[in-house]
């Protein structure tokens, strides 16, 4: 009687211990476990911000006439226009456009014309910001591949070819969703445009670099959406905060050139 | 017993498998915005500046770790893997998120929220309306990530794996 309580006694002091044991044990797993997962995580992190600091563009600059802000200069000047009238001062419109972004496409579509006779007779000088914020909507970063390609053309051929390509670009717009248009068929509306040897300009995707910088850029200047319009330094805005049509870039143009000065910098 | 403590008995039963279902509402909410993400991190970059909170250095840190955080997160709630430590960090990452849109919507921008993917200005003149539904969201996923810090007791988790007491303890946790 008296050994079998003993031995009850040892017994349950025993499975005590076992418990106490355990307990411990997986208290120590629970840490263990923990710092290795919150490791894990902390290193997969650090080493994405890592890549982010040492990713940020670089690479050269299209040759020509490219502004601080990474605008392509498309003027009476810069194209040596004939019809160009000494007596006006261009008034300085600011386009920021996505060439795979829709809005932007039916904006060229309404102010094409226009934009193209106004610079001609130097009545506005328009800088074409392209940038790529919207890689995501084609499966091949055909905005940036297209922002590349005109950055090509304009290194190669100027001004006046890389307006022409930016009108072929907007007319042979790709739908949001699919792949874009090809290197290939970049290349030949390139061609189309008048500039011949961008071939590998294109397919190397040259100035990739400078095309992240320059979509940075515009995101550091407050550029959200695309198309953003400025006139002389003025955001142009359309009814209720939208795309503007050609009647406001046509009003904001007119008053601008009223109230001259008041160029931006 | 009375019929209350039946149920509230009936619930702590069954917490361990809603506790699955939490895991998984959570945890899959966070690969779907991550994944969509991840791929395009200059864009993440400038969803977060789109928000104007935060100064320079630190949008770009947030644009790439933001990303794969939600990924992080989002494995280790589906697979049940520190339950507890993932369900605070995921409070903690909401809670700055509604924060974040509330401000947006206080100061009167019209910004997607770029939850999943894209960001920067809002299409059309909906961003209002779309900042009252990912509050919501974002509140409710709020509500589970607490429930989860608070029980991290669920069935079909690597966490029942390594900790043997967990299992044969049950009755006495969930008591």
């Amino acid at each position: 009687m008296s050994n079998r309580k003993k031995r009850d006694q040892r017994q349950a002091r025993a499975a005590q211990l076992r418990r106490d044991r355990q307990r411990a044990e997986t208290r120590r797993n629970r840490i263990v476990v923990g710092s290795i997962v919150a490791a894990v995580v902390v290193v997969v992190v650090a080493t994405a911000v890592a890549i982010a600091y040492n990713q940020q563009g670089g690479g050269d600059a299209p040759s020509g006439e490219i502004t601080a802000e990474y605008g392509f200069v498309y003027s009476a000047e810069s194209i040596d226009s004939d019809q160009r009238s000494e007596e006006l001062t261009p008034v300085e419109v600011v386009l920021y456009e996505d060439f795979i972004c829709p809005a932007c496409g039916q904006f060229e579509q309404q102010v094409g014309s226009y934009i193209e006779e106004q610079v001609s007779i130097g009545a506005i000088s328009v800088e074409y910001r392209p940038i790529a914020f919207l890689d995501r909507m084609s499966t091949t970063d055909y905005s940036s591949r297209a922002v590349n390609a005109a950055a090509c053309v304009f290194d190669n051929e100027g001004a006046e070819t890389f307006h022409e390509f930016h009108d072929l670009l907007f007319a042979n717009q790709p739908p949001e969703g699919g792949a874009g248009l090809s290197d290939d068929e970049l290349t030949a509306l390139a061609e189309q445009a008048g500039a011949d040897d961008v071939d590998s300009c294109i397919s190397d995707g040259e100035f990739d670099g400078w095309v992240e910088e320059a979509n940075d850029s515009a995101s550091q200047n407050n550029v959200v959406s695309t198309p953003t319009v400025y006139v002389a330094g003025e955001e142009v805005n359309g009814a209720g905060g939208g795309v503007p049509s050609l009647q406001d870039l046509l009003n904001a143009v007119l008053a601008a050139s009223a109230a001259p000065g008041e160029s931006p910098s | 017993m009375t019929a209350a403590a039946t149920a509230s008995a009936r619930l702590r039963d069954a917490w361990p498998w809603l506790a699955v279902v939490a895991r998984l509402v959570l945890g899959g909410v966070w690969l779907a915005a991550g994944l969509s993400k991840v791929g395009d991190p200059e864009a993440s970059v400038r969803a977060v500046r789109a928000y104007q909170l935060v100064p320079d250095p630190l949008e770009r840190t947030l644009g790439y770790a933001l990303p794969l955080l939600e990924i992080c997160l989002g494995v280790l709630l589906v697979i049940g893997l520190a339950q507890r430590l993932a369900a605070i960090a995921s409070a903690v990452l909401l809670a700055g998120f509604v924060v974040g849109i509330a401000t947006a919507w206080a100061r009167g921008l019209q910004i997607e929220c770029g939850c999943f993917g894209g960001g920067g200005a809002a299409a059309g003149e909906d961003a209002t309306a779309a900042y009252k539904w990912d509050i919501a969201r974002d509140v409710g996923l709020l509500v589970l990530a607490g429930l989860l810090a608070w029980r991290p007791t669920s069935r079909l988790a690597v966490d029942r794996l390594l900790y043997r007491e967990e299992r044969m303890g049950e009755e006495a946790t969930l008591r």
